[in-house]
């Protein structure tokens, strides 16, 4: 069906009442030519009924205590402590030394000798061969200017 | 969260007072939201005592940081966005501790769920809710709080620090997710016997397509 690709999103807000008049009522025409979005609005809204249909406010809550006293009570307790400054906190002292102690460590470490590396594509040497660097770029560059010589 | 007679006034004027030390201001605050606070957490926990656990350490988190409160928004989604934010701490903790649990001997600390004093809604009660934890937590977050706690697309927007549109785009995608996930649920609970009654009870909230009020 036409436009089904745009209303199809849209349903589920409908569903709720969460859509905007000027889109609802475009959609409203749209479910009135299309069963296929008329049946996927029914199952949107099924779902959407058991979901508030199983809304059991918890007995506990008919009737609840006030929180204030412990919270009162929390708070008082929580401002008595007094609040220790970072820098006398020791964690952050053996963070910092533990730190050190990795940095030390790397930067004294004994590196291995260097190893042979990745061969160079471009060298022709092989094994019994002297190496001769290949310089193609250089040669084709003093050839063009010895042809623009002559 | 509307402000019928001037709350958002006083909310202000409690907040203001309290940072300048008044405890009795906070605790008019702690009266006025804790049992919306406590019923939005109950839709997150189950146990009664952590529910509360969970809300008076939202006021005490609250109280700590009323110095970053910024007086000219309201303080409803300030203190239920940490509410939130609380229960999920508390959740990921509780995740936690089962992992560790796995590795230990001691004995399960987990307590049973509370009795439910409505029998006949507790099946449908406990596939939904099933069905919910199942969700992406963004996804069930809002859907918990425009469908089951009503709270209006603007009202979720604040208390999750969103925009509208982003809220309501998450809201289709989430009821979206829900009916699919619910849809398995009931087909499962028809191909099993003692379980039908999910299925009945759904079927009972057969809609016609009517046009509901559009309210944004």
């Amino acid at each position: 069906m036409k436009f089904c690709h745009y209303f199809k999103p849209r349903l589920a807000l409908w569903a709720g009442g969460d859509l905007n008049p000027s889109e609802a009522d475009a959609l409203q025409s749209h479910l009135a030519i299309c069963p296929a979005c008329g049946d996927r609005l029914q199952q949107l809204q099924q779902a959407r009924a058991a979901l508030e249909h199983s809304d059991p406010e918890p007995t506990y809550l008919e009737q609840p205590r006030s929180l204030w006293p412990d919270v009162n009570r929390r708070i008082t307790a929580a401002l008595a402590i007094p609040r220790v400054p970072v820098y006398r906190r020791k964690w952050v002292w053996r963070t910092a030394a533990a730190s050190l102690l990795v940095l030390a460590t790397w930067a004294v470490w004994p590196r291995g000798p260097v190893g042979p590396g990745k061969p160079d594509p471009r060298s022709t040497a092989h094994p019994g061969m002297l190496e001769v660097p290949v310089q193609q770029e250089s040669d084709s560059t003093q050839s063009q200017s010895q042809s623009e010589r002559f | 969260m509307s402000d019928p007679d001037g709350k958002l006034d006083s909310d202000a004027r409690l907040v203001e007072e309290a940072r300048s030390g008044s405890r009795e201001a906070f605790g008019c605050l702690v009266q006025r939201y804790e049992r919306r606070l406590m019923k939005v957490i109950s839709r997150f926990v189950r146990d009664p005592d952590v529910v509360e656990d969970i809300a008076q350490e939202t006021f005490l988190k609250a109280f700590r940081r009323l110095d970053q409160f910024d007086a000219s928004r309201r303080f409803g989604p300030w203190i239920l966005r940490i509410g939130v934010n609380q229960v999920y701490d508390t959740l990921r903790g509780k995740r936690r501790r089962n992992w560790l649990r796995l590795f230990s001997d001691s004995p399960s600390d987990h307590s049973p769920d509370p009795p439910d004093k409505q029998p006949h809604n507790r099946e449908l009660h406990e596939e939904v809710r099933q069905v919910l934890d199942g969700l992406p937590k963004t996804y069930r977050t809002i859907l918990i709080l425009r469908d089951l706690e009503s709270f209006s697309t603007a009202e979720v927007a604040a208390i999750l620090q969103r925009r509208e549109s982003t809220v309501r785009w998450k809201l289709a995608e989430a009821r979206k997710r829900f009916q699919q996930a619910w849809e398995i649920r009931v087909r499962q609970s028809a191909g099993e016997p003692g379980r039908l009654s999910i299925q009945k009870q759904s079927s009972a909230f057969d809609i016609p397509a009517v046009p509901p009020s559009s309210s944004s």
